[in-house]
């Protein structure tokens, strides 16, 4: 992964908060794990890498902040369990979408693979080294994790 | 008319090109018939049928020469001097054979190399002749031709020109009658007038207008034919030049069209031609290219400093003070890299140039060909990359081998701890943080890592290690440092965790290599089922049931250099016992003995020896039948037989060419068995015993030393 690859991640992210809900979101001190070290949030969207490049992108978020951001994408004041579960697959898609637009082209990107709790038992691996890149929006904490092949 | 010319003389080529290569033939087939008949000869001309030979008509060529094929060139005196020779030809020939039967082969040759031979030549000699003619006529023909078409059209022109001269002079002279006749028709008689007009000298030169215009009509006419006939070739070759110019034009096109390489033109201001391959844009990945500069083709690809080395180089290419040679290997375009940039993928190019000097002796342009590299550039740096790797890998082994175990494992549970570590200081790190302290803490712990590395020579992974480390003082040393200034961290922490991983992945390797070297080890498994497997074919081999045991080997752990030898050593102790100890089932049954014969082999290791005791308890070795059998087969005299103590008798069944099997079979050997056996163990350094008790069985014992 290279550094400009990486930062497409964080630019990905921000901007998605900038233009969907208005509200920034702000990047907190990235680190770096191995893929075998635990990972909990609420719920997680994943989108699988397959081709050249191999990996996945894990978009992490507690429950309160995705209702948050249900609300204010479908500016309904009750958004349903399900859209607002399915709505961290439509934000790992989004963010995982518009960060590997630069990358080379010969890679496919799954559908996103929504996961509630541990995502223990899921198949699509991420490749060591996994860049955590904490962020913070309207005072909910959610990360992007990034571990794709060079 | 013309077109009837045409068509005449074209089907006369047509003929007197299948005359040509007639003639050719002819001439090459005559030429070989000499090599036949002087091989003939010497084996007395067999199969060669003189009455055959003389006809001259039978031939390929004879066949033609009389065909109707030649009707049109029968007045020729070349068709007939060379008819008349191919006859003689025939004849001398079938002379030669006719000489040859009788067995005159002295005179056959003779008459070969004379009469024959000169025959031979004369014929050879007209064929030749003829085919120069028609070579030439062939020429002239077109010449004719042409000449022809040529002439036809002039007199075609210079008849019309005679005939509109000689009707306008009768239209002149028939005019000025009427003229004379309607002037005087109401004063004077038609006597008078005739005889006026033939007074008048006048009136005869109008008289001679038909003659004098008709001729001057003829000469118009042919001057004009000529103009015409002129003008008419001369369209012709307009018309042959632009069709010939337009199929190379066509040609140009495909084949620029299907160039793989962008070929284009490079004026003197360094702008790109309106004509240049197709595939030209695909490799620039732009779609107008016509009148733009390369350094505008590539705006936005390269930097400031690689634009300026490319002009350069165009500039010193359009100065002829510089030789082309030398430039082509300074050229900045061989590659030239089009970095990665947003929606578009790195790219690597190799365009390469030719200056196009003008007939003043001036450059007028440059020939530029493109070409996209970028998957042969990658493939290279792929196989580099895995040419490093595996260099990398082999070191690394060797690091790995050398450090001990326990200094492994010391290295793999620090370096993870630190790692471990450094992900929490991060991950609990806010901006509110000094964020100096939380570097040098994590410096820390890498320095420890790289401490570590360094001791154990892992040269990577202390590299990795220290890059970090720089990235960290380089972070340090910033008066306002953002969440973002910790990316480029992150990416060095990358590097040092792969590098890492890779070296643990390759300790995982070897110690799965040392498990599988373990589980080699169980090949004792395998050497009991190809034993297991030996009993089950020999007592389908002779109707015999079987049952075989083994014990021990779940202790005992044989070197496995003795398992093949062992292999041998034992199938051969099966068979044996299958033919010759272990008894039929209703014998058994008869003794009170399991239908089932036992077959077993136990593995013990002593003090200083592996012992194996091969036992089946069928009817034993009987002394006296290996007695009767030694004698028999004059191992021994029957006076020494008797003097034989049974552990004698036994070493009797070890000699070479010993079997008391009544028949020899699949199983039972050809006296070929326990003699092998015994010089195997004895290779091994071991020992071999043999036990027998009648009626209950024989017993083998394998001594082999543990120390091999």
């Amino acid at each position: 992964m290279k550094e400009t690859e990486l930062k497409h991640f964080v630019d990905s992210t921000l901007q998605y908060f900038q233009h969907a809900t208005g509200s920034p979101a702000t990047l907190g001190v990235p680190y770096v794990k191995k893929n075998d070290d635990d990972l909990y949030c609420d719920f997680t969207g994943i989108i699988g890498i397959s081709g050249s490049r191999r990996g996945a992108i894990y978009v992490c978020v507690p429950l309160p902040m995705l209702q948050e951001l249900a609300k204010i994408v479908t500016g309904l004041n009750e958004v349903p369990a399900d859209a607002v579960r399915d709505m961290v697959g439509e934000l790992a898609n989004t963010i995982a979408g518009n960060a590997t637009r630069s990358f080379e082209r010969n890679f496919q990107i799954s559908v996103p693979i929504i996961f509630e709790g541990k995502p223990k038992s899921v198949s699509i691996q991420l490749e060591t080294p996994v860049f955590v890149l904490p962020s913070q929006w309207k005072g909910y904490q959610f990360s992007v994790i990034v571990g794709i092949s060079d | 008319m013309t077109e009837e010319i045409h068509i005449t003389q074209r089907s006369r080529i047509a003929a007197e090109l299948d005359f040509y290569e007639q003639l050719k033939a002819a001439l090459v087939a005559h030429g070989e018939w000499k090599f036949r008949l002087a091989k003939g000869i010497d084996v007395g001309c067999l199969g060669l049928e003189p009455e055959k030979i003389r006809v001259d008509n039978q031939c390929v060529f004879g066949q033609w020469l009389y065909s109707d094929k030649t009707q049109p060139y029968r007045n020729n005196s070349h068709y007939e001097k060379v008819r008349q020779l191919h006859a003689e030809f025939h004849k001398e020939a079938a002379n030669v054979v006719v000489l040859c039967h009788e067995g005159h082969t002295h005179e056959a040759k003779r008459a070969l190399d004379s009469r024959y031979a000169d025959i031979s030549k004369r014929l050879a000699e007209a064929i030749d002749t003829w085919l120069k003619d028609i070579t030439k006529k062939g020429i002239q023909n077109q010449q004719e031709e042409q000449q022809s078409t040529s002439n036809l059209e002039i007199s075609r022109y210079a008849r019309y020109g005679l005939c509109i001269g000689i009707l306008s002079g009768f239209g002149f002279v028939f005019l000025s009658l009427f003229l004379i006749f309607w002037q005087n028709s109401w004063d004077v008689n038609f006597q008078n007038l005739i005889q006026a007009h033939v007074l008048n000298w006048a009136q005869w030169v109008v008289d001679c207008a038909p003659f004098v215009l008709g001729s001057v009509g003829y000469f118009l006419g042919r001057y004009f034919g000529i103009n015409k006939t002129e003008s008419i070739r001369l369209e012709k070759v307009v018309k042959q030049r632009t069709a010939e110019l337009l199929a190379n034009q066509k040609e140009m096109k495909l084949i620029r069209d299907n160039l793989n390489e962008g070929v284009f033109f490079l004026d003197r201001e360094r702008k790109i031609g309106s004509q240049f391959s197709p595939v030209l844009k695909e490799i620039f990945e732009q779609t107008e290219l016509s009148g733009f500069t390369l350094l505008e083709v590539f705006r936005g690809r390269i930097d400031e400093t690689t634009a300026q080395e490319l002009a350069g180089y165009l500039d010193l290419m359009f100065d002829k003070t510089h030789s082309e040679t030398m430039l082509s290997s300074l050229n900045p375009f061989n590659p030239l890299v089009l970095p990665e940039v947003a929606g578009l993928d790195e790219k690597i190019l190799r365009v390469l140039f030719k200056r196009i000097i003008n007939e003043n002796g001036s450059i007028e342009g440059l020939l530029g060909i493109a070409s996209d590299i970028t998957k042969q550039v990658k493939a290279e740096r792929e196989a580099e990359r895995q040419r490093e790797l595996a260099k990398r890998q082999m070191e690394l082994i060797g690091q790995i081998l050398e450090t001990g175990p326990q200094m492994l494992l010391l290295f793999r549970q620090q370096t993870d701890s630190a790692l471990k570590q450094v992900a929490t200081l991060l991950e609990q790190a806010s901006e509110e943080k000094e964020m100096g302290i939380l570097i040098d803490e994590i410096y820390r712990h890498i320095h420890t890592i790289k401490g570590s590395a360094s001791l154990l020579k892992l040269k990577d992974i202390a590299h990795a290690a220290h890059v970090y480390e720089e990235e960290l003082t380089k972070l340090k040393q910033k008066k306002d440092i953002s969440t973002l200034d910790f990316l480029p961290l992150s990416i060095k922490q990358g590097n040092l965790m792969k590098q890492i991983e890779e070296f643990e992945k390759l300790i995982e390797r070897i110690q799965q290599f040392q498990i599988s070297e373990k589980q080699s080890a169980r090949e004792e498994d395998l050497l009991l089922e190809l034993v297991r497997r030996a009993v089950e074919a020999a007592a389908q081999e002779t109707n015999k049931e079987l049952l075989f045991t083994a014990s021990g080997f779940e202790v005992v752990q044989i070197p496995t250099h003795y398992f093949e030898p062992l292999r041998a050593i034992l199938i051969q102790f099966v068979r044996n016992s299958a033919a010759h100890g272990i008894e039929t089932p209703e014998e058994r049954e008869a003794q009170q003995k399991p239908r089932q014969g036992q077959i077993t082999l136990t593995v013990d290791a002593l003090e200083n020896d592996y012992r194996l005791v091969y036992s089946d308890d069928g009817r034993g070795i009987d002394p006296e039948k290996v007695k009767t059998r030694a004698v028999e087969r004059n191992l021994l005299t029957a006076e020494d037989a008797q003097k034989l103590t049974t552990q004698e008798i036994y070493k009797l069944l070890f000699k070479p060419g010993f079997s008391t099997a009544q028949e020899t079979n699949m199983t039972a050997g050809r006296g070929v068995g326990l003699d092998i056996v015994l010089e195997e163990v004895k290779k091994l350094g071991g020992k071999l015993t043999l036990r027998s008790t009648v009626g209950k069985g024989s017993e083998f014992i394998i001594t082999l030393p543990k120390a091999a």
